[in-house]
Order: C-alpha cells, then structure tokens, then sequence
C-alpha cells in the first residue's frame, strides 16, 4: 500500500501495534496474547485490558471464590 | 479449525490471492448482508506476535485497494467456526452499517510527532535542577554537566532520567496537539474525521479520516503549513481505518 516512506522500524513496529492491536472494531471472541517476553494471558475482549498480574490476581480470586 | 476475522465489508469484493497469519489464505463469506474476509486458524486462541500482526494489517490493506473501505477489525477475534463468526457479524449488522457508512471513500493517516520542541536547557525543575538538555532531541556535553551532578547518586540519577524522559514525552504531546490544531485550522475541509493525539511508546500521534483523493494533498498541507521549528513529525499511511472502526 504506497505511503511514507518510513526508515523508522521502531516507529512502523509502535504504530502496528497501536493500529492492530489496539483499535478496529470489536465483534465478539477471545484472544490469547503473547508479546515478547510477557507471559501468555487469555483475556475476554469484552474487558478493559489491564496488566497481566491484575488479571493473574482476578483469575486466582475466582477460582478461590469458586465463582464463574 | 476456527474462523478467524480480518474485516467486513459491504460490497462483495473478493480476496484473490490474499494470504492472512500462517499464510492461510482469506476467503469471503456473507454475514446477512454485509461480507466478512475470514481465514482459518488451527485453535480458537491466536498469539501474537509481530509476523501475526503484519499479517492481519496486509489483509485489512489488500482489501482497502479494491471496492469500498473495509472496516478493519481488531486483531485476535475467532470464532469456532463459519457460522459461529457469521452470527456474531450479523448480531452487530446495524452498528457495522453504521461505521462503514461512516469511513466509506476514505483511508486512515496518522500523523505522528517523534520530537517536540526542546525545553530550555537552563530550565530548574522543582526537585531536580538540571542544566542538560532535555529528552532525545539534542546530545548532551558531558562537559556541561554539572560538578554537582557527576557527584549524585544512582537513585538521583535515576530520578533525573525520568524527568528528563517525562518531559521529553510531554513536549512531544504539547507539539502533537499544536499540530493537530494547525491542521485543523488549515486543512480542515480535507478531514473527514480526526482523534484526539495520543502518546505511545515514545511517540504522539493523532489519526485523521479522509477521502482517497485528499491524502496528496493532506500529506502536503501537514508539511507545508505547520509549525516546524524543532518538531519532528511523519504522516503514515494511508491505513484501512482502524481508528475510527470502534465504539463511540
């Protein structure tokens, strides 16, 4: 697709992600996400995403609480 | 096997030749009456990782190239299968119509700030005076630098470097809304649509929706009109629409 030349890979990486992966439309569905070093989480794409050790911490409460 | 959602569109472009992740190719199918660009994935849970994103952007970009603007969807939604994903489009027709509505005939720029305006260098800031320069947008002398300074410790050090990388950051998001101000007052009649900026790994960025025939003429005004003087900035693109693809 023509466009700016862009001799920032960095830049083109930022940019990718926030497009990609941070906007578009949201139908339905789950998504596991594994991005460099940060362990494999599984998040409903109905919730806000939130850091990995919140969501650890939520998942452990609920399986404590025996609710789900 | 899982079905796997790239985009959905209105018209019923087809994807030739079209490779999505894993180099499984995009087919379309009919969800009510919109048309959905699928794939195949091998489990319900797709990884990320940075080809996968490539992948998914080169589909939504092969399908912004012929027919309609596709609305591009965001990365990582599948479904266990067609019916499934035809459901779940289906469910969310009105609101999909809508949006498409919205972007048709036009593409997605961004345009991105990497450098704002540097701060002064004699500015003191209330708990770390500092005669450096600010952020990455000038070198520092390391024979400028204060004899008090050489003599701080680590946790000061520290404590220097996130100020100086806090206010780098904020000079870049002051100098990306200026630019998205002057744009605005500029260019105006050219943006169908525009997002406020947002600052993101080390740079600050705004994304305006125009129509196909404008982006020359965008990407010249946004060089030509604003503000230069010590602000880096680029304009990507054009993009399918992904900014301007999700819920109000």
């Amino acid at each position: 697709m023509p466009g700016d030349v862009v001799d920032n890979a960095p830049l083109e990486l930022a940019d990718l992600i926030n497009r990609v992966l941070d906007k578009g439309a949201v139908i339905a569905g789950s998504v596991t996400i594994s991005v460099g070093d940060i362990d494999l989480i599984q998040l409903d794409l109905t919730l806000v995403l939130t850091a990995i050790e919140t969501v650890r911490t939520a998942e452990r409460r609920r399986r404590e609480g025996g609710d789900r | 096997m899982a079905s796997y959602l790239y985009c959905v569109r209105s018209d019923a472009q087809q994807p030739e030749g079209v490779v999505g992740l894993d180099g499984a190719p995009v087919r379309s199918i009919d969800a009510g009456t919109l048309v959905a660009w699928v794939g195949d994935v091998a489990d319900g849970s797709v990884d990320v990782t940075v080809e996968r994103l490539r992948a998914h952007d080169a589909v939504c970009a092969a399908a912004l190239t012929h027919g309609d603007t596709p609305l591009p969807i965001r990365f990582g939604q599948s479904f266990a299968d067609d019916a499934a994903l035809v459901r779940a489009v289906a469910d969310r027709e009105h609101a999909l119509r809508e949006r498409l509505a919205r972007v048709s005939g036009c593409v997605e720029l961004r345009v991105v700030v990497t450098r704002g305006r540097d701060v002064d260098v004699n500015e003191q800031t209330p708990a770390f005076a500092t005669p450096d320069a600010i952020g990455s947008s000038a070198s520092v002398d390391s024979a400028d630098v204060d004899d008090e300074q050489q003599a701080e410790g680590p946790g000061t050090s520290f404590l220097r470097r996130l100020a100086r990388a806090g206010r780098a950051d904020l000079a870049r998001e002051v100098a990306c809304e200026e630019v998205r101000h002057s744009v605005r007052a500029a260019v105006g009649d050219l943006i169908i649509d525009q997002q406020r900026c947002e600052a993101m790994r080390g740079v600050a960025f705004f994304p305006v929706l125009v129509r196909r025939s404008d982006v020359d003429a965008f990407r010249a005004a946004a060089k030509n009109i604003l503000p230069s003087q010590q602000i880096d900035l680029s304009v990507l693109g054009p993009f399918a629409p992904y900014s301007f693809s999700t819920d109000a």
